[in-house]
């Protein structure tokens, strides 16, 4: 027989279900309502959700729920990363010096988040699978950046990146950065004087981890993004980020905006070769296998152009192209 | 706005305590549902509730008309004209950037220069399952199936009703414009929805995440690279995340309708133990199954002109039932492969097997089931892939047996085993659950479902991926 139910039996249930979650999980709610668009609602939130914190952080039970997350993803662990291999430990290369080979290959590392964790490195390992000249480590972590190095800590993660020496970087972060800071308790509301200044000092302060390593550094800057507001922030922090690389010599700045669409605005398809290739995911952000490869093409001219190889290799474009259809 | 996400929680939560302000104000809380739905379908972009709006009204005017005018023709007029709006809609948003490139691509291989334009266009969310919505309630007016609704919220509110606005299921006027005529009762059916949802949370944000992001989108972007038993499971892993992902959508849908006071179809009933391709139809998707069905496959003859025309009806449907899936070949022949299967099962069937098809043993009933599965699995690498060239590629890949295993783990081998195995579970193992839970006092459930709740908070991936249906 049916149990019936009140309303009443179901408000219960729910302030019961909302205490548990709330002071459990009390900082995975306190993230989200930083990452609030609207400034009012995360004012809100987080007056509500900052005493929360604080009781859950008294009673531990956000360190209960971390553990145990910490300690299942730690079984699951993704085995991606063993794969690329342990890279021999070389020190003091001198670049023009060196002819790049099969038995000294050219060691590259690759530094950033979902877009080069889904589509940058996949396209550029599989452009270069028969390049054994090329040794190339990936190091890409969903939802990371530069903002938010209290969620994701970037420099932590150089440390262990780094142990390795390498002779190339190249890096694609942003997306997920055009939100504010939160710095000693503060939260620094995003693109102001403060948030441009420190967000500089991070950039500059990775990028000089990452250049006392390698030789050469290529940044992938952002592309146009379908959604209209977030297109136009993260032009705004292309343009930012764009700025201080031009301030090393070593650094190139690669604009897929330009490579894929001419700098005209977000296409969804474009047209290569009369035909028309889809180049963006349907979450407007991300790029096709297909996208990325005619990105990776102008990568792997650079990588041919600054190092010296044993054998001479051609880079061709029909080749690329050839790999798209 | 997502399921499983914080907005939505907050959302539903002021939603339903607002609708229960309201219960005993029919008018009042259907005119606040629409809002609400809008609301919710405008999250995505505003400009497609204004879509929505339009595609609603036309068939209210429309359904209106076929019911007053006295001409057969006219009202066969009005149902055309309707049916020309909503799939011209459908058709201008899905299918206008496939079909110029396909059309650019082959006159440019005949030395034309010149093509059409490509459009910049953004795919409304959920656009197919409420114009399928829409073209059932007039499709039914015109047959006299129901009454034309005299109200336009109610029209609005059935279009735009948020639990399955964008995913499904595919709810029919005649199922669900009755039920906005009757008073909320008193009593709801928190059980059975708390049931739904929990379960569906679990199938999204454990099974269906984790096989798609540590198995599935690896192994798809880049068959190449993994070893032929990797690619194997998955196509495994794809069939699980695909049937997770989908009937979660669908479960959590029914069980919010359950929380509002209303009731949705079933979309899924353990489609893998299908033991004929037929059987699968009926268990996955139901609701567009029955919609292909009432409205496609019935239309054009069904069975009834003969063995031949019967066969050609059923590749027609398949094949229109893939391309609704998407503007891609790919869902084309995925729509081929089941309708063609599905004409060779039945003339099989009825040549060879007529009598002995209900006199089967356990030992062939397994092989049966195991087939089915196969081929469905085999079908899904042409819909999960992207193209064509993938596809190939793929199937290329199950010859890599000198490639290392690399990404295949026990944690996912054990998803895509429980996941088959979950197939098999009795139906009356949920009505068992179910009177375990209904046994205990309601602080008790608040705080079973309090711990469960947390316990997927701990285990589920990271961020929110879409729901796969959301595409289409």
């Amino acid at each position: 027989m049916e149990r019936k139910y009140c309303y009443k039996d179901v408000i219960i249930v729910i302030i019961i279900i909302i205490f548990f979650t709330l002071f459990f999980n009390s900082k995975g709610y306190i993230n989200w309502a930083i990452n609030l668009k609207s400034v009012v609602f995360k004012k809100i939130f987080l007056n509500i959700l900052t005493p929360v914190d604080k009781i859950a952080n008294i009673l531990y039970l956000d360190s209960i729920y971390l553990n145990l997350r910490g300690l299942f993803l730690s079984l699951i662990k993704d085995r991606d990363k063993d794969k690329s291999g342990d890279i021999p430990l070389e020190k003091d290369q001198e670049e023009s010096e060196i002819n790049y080979s099969t038995k000294n290959p050219l060691k590259i590392i690759m530094l950033g988040d979902s877009m080069i964790k889904e589509s940058i490195s996949m396209a550029f390992l599989k452009l270069t699978k028969d390049n054994k000249e090329l040794t190339t480590y990936v190091s890409a972590f969903y939802s990371s950046g530069l903002s938010r190095i209290d969620a994701f800590d970037w420099f932590k993660q150089l440390d262990s990146d780094l142990i390795n020496k390498y002779d190339f970087a190249v890096i694609m972060l942003g997306m997920n950065d055009a939100q504010d800071i939160i710095e000693n308790d503060r939260r620094i509301i995003l693109f102001t004087e403060e948030w441009n200044k420190i967000y500089k000092d991070r950039l500059n302060l990775f990028i000089q981890k990452i250049n006392s390593n390698v030789k050469k550094i290529v940044w992938i800057g952002l592309p146009f993004m379908r959604d209209k507001g977030y297109n136009e922030r993260m032009i705004k922090l292309n343009n930012l980020i764009k700025e201080e690389c031009n301030k090393y010599d070593n650094l190139f700045f690669l604009d897929p905006n330009k490579i894929l669409y001419n700098n005209e605005g977000y296409k969804e398809y474009i047209k290569i070769k009369d035909k028309f290739v889809q180049v963006r995911i349907y979450d407007g952000k991300h790029f096709t296998k297909d996208g990325a490869i005619l990105i990776m093409e102008e990568l792997i001219k650079i990588i041919y152009n600054s190092f010296k190889f044993e054998t001479p290799v051609n880079i061709n474009r029909s080749q690329m192209i050839d790999l798209i259809y | 706005m997502l399921f499983p996400t914080i907005e939505f929680g907050i959302f539903f939560i002021i939603v339903w305590v607002v609708s229960f302000l309201l219960r005993n104000n029919l008018y009042g809380k259907k005119i606040f549902l629409t809002i609400a739905s809008y609301f919710f379908y405008g999250y995505w972009d505003f400009r497609f509730c204004f879509l929505l709006f339009f595609s609603s009204t036309i068939n209210y005017i429309a359904g209106l008309l076929i019911e007053k005018l006295e001409k057969e023709r006219v009202k066969k007029s009005v149902l055309i004209f309707s049916i020309v709006i909503n799939l011209g809609i459908l058709g201008f948003f899905k299918y206008y950037n496939f079909f110029i490139s396909s059309f650019n691509n082959l006159i440019f291989k005949l030395g034309f220069t010149n093509g059409l334009p490509v459009l910049n266009i953004i795919l409304p969310v959920g656009i197919s399952f409420f114009t399928f919505q829409a073209l059932s309630y007039v499709i039914d007016v015109y047959r006299k199936e129901i009454k034309a609704s005299e109200s336009l919220i109610d029209i609005l509110l059935y279009i735009s009703f948020f639990p399955q606005l964008v995913a499904g299921p595919i709810v029919r006027a005649k199922d669900f414009l009755p039920q906005l005529s009757q008073h909320t009762p008193t009593s709801i059916k928190y059980d059975r929805a708390f049931i739904l949802i929990t379960t569906g949370l679990f199938k999204k944000m454990i099974v269906a995440n984790y096989l798609g992001s540590l198995l599935v989108d690896k192994v798809f972007d880049n068959p190449a690279e993994y070893a032929s038993i990797e690619l194997l499971f998955a196509v495994y892993g794809y069939a699980i995340q695909i049937y997770c992902d989908f009937s979660a959508y669908s479960d959590i849908a029914i069980g919010i309708a359950y929380l509002l006071g209303y009731e949705f179809p079933k979309n899924f009933n353990h489609p893998y133990r299908a033991e004929s391709l037929q059987d699968f139809w009926r268990r996955w998707h139901i609701s567009l199954s029955n919609w292909l069905k009432d409205y496609l496959y019935i239309p054009l003859g069904g069975s009834r002109n003969g063995k031949l025309n019967t066969y050609k009806n059923l590749l027609i449907t398949m094949l229109l039932g893939g391309l609704w899936h998407g503007a891609n070949w790919t869902f084309i022949i995925w729509g081929v492969l089941h309708g063609g299967f599905l004409a060779i099962e039945r003339f099989f069937k009825e040549k060879f097997f007529n009598d002995v098809y209900h006199k089967k043993t356990l030992i062939v009933r397994i092989f049966q089931i195991a087939g089915i599965f196969h081929f469905v699995c085999f079908c899904w690498i042409f819909f999960r892939s992207n193209s064509l060239e993938n596809v190939f590629s793929y199937l290329k890949g199950f010859l890599n047996f000198n490639k290392q295993i690399t990404i295949l783990s026990p944690f996912l081998l054990i998803l895509i085993i429980g996941g088959i195995a979950s197939q098999f579970v009795p139906e009356k193992f949920s009505d068992k659950v179910r009177g375990l839970f209904n046994r205990l006092p309601v602080i008790a459930q608040g705080i079973v479902l309090g711990i469960y709740f947390l316990g997927l908070s701990i285990l589920s991936s990271e961020g929110v991926a879409p729901f796969i249906y959301f595409q289409f």
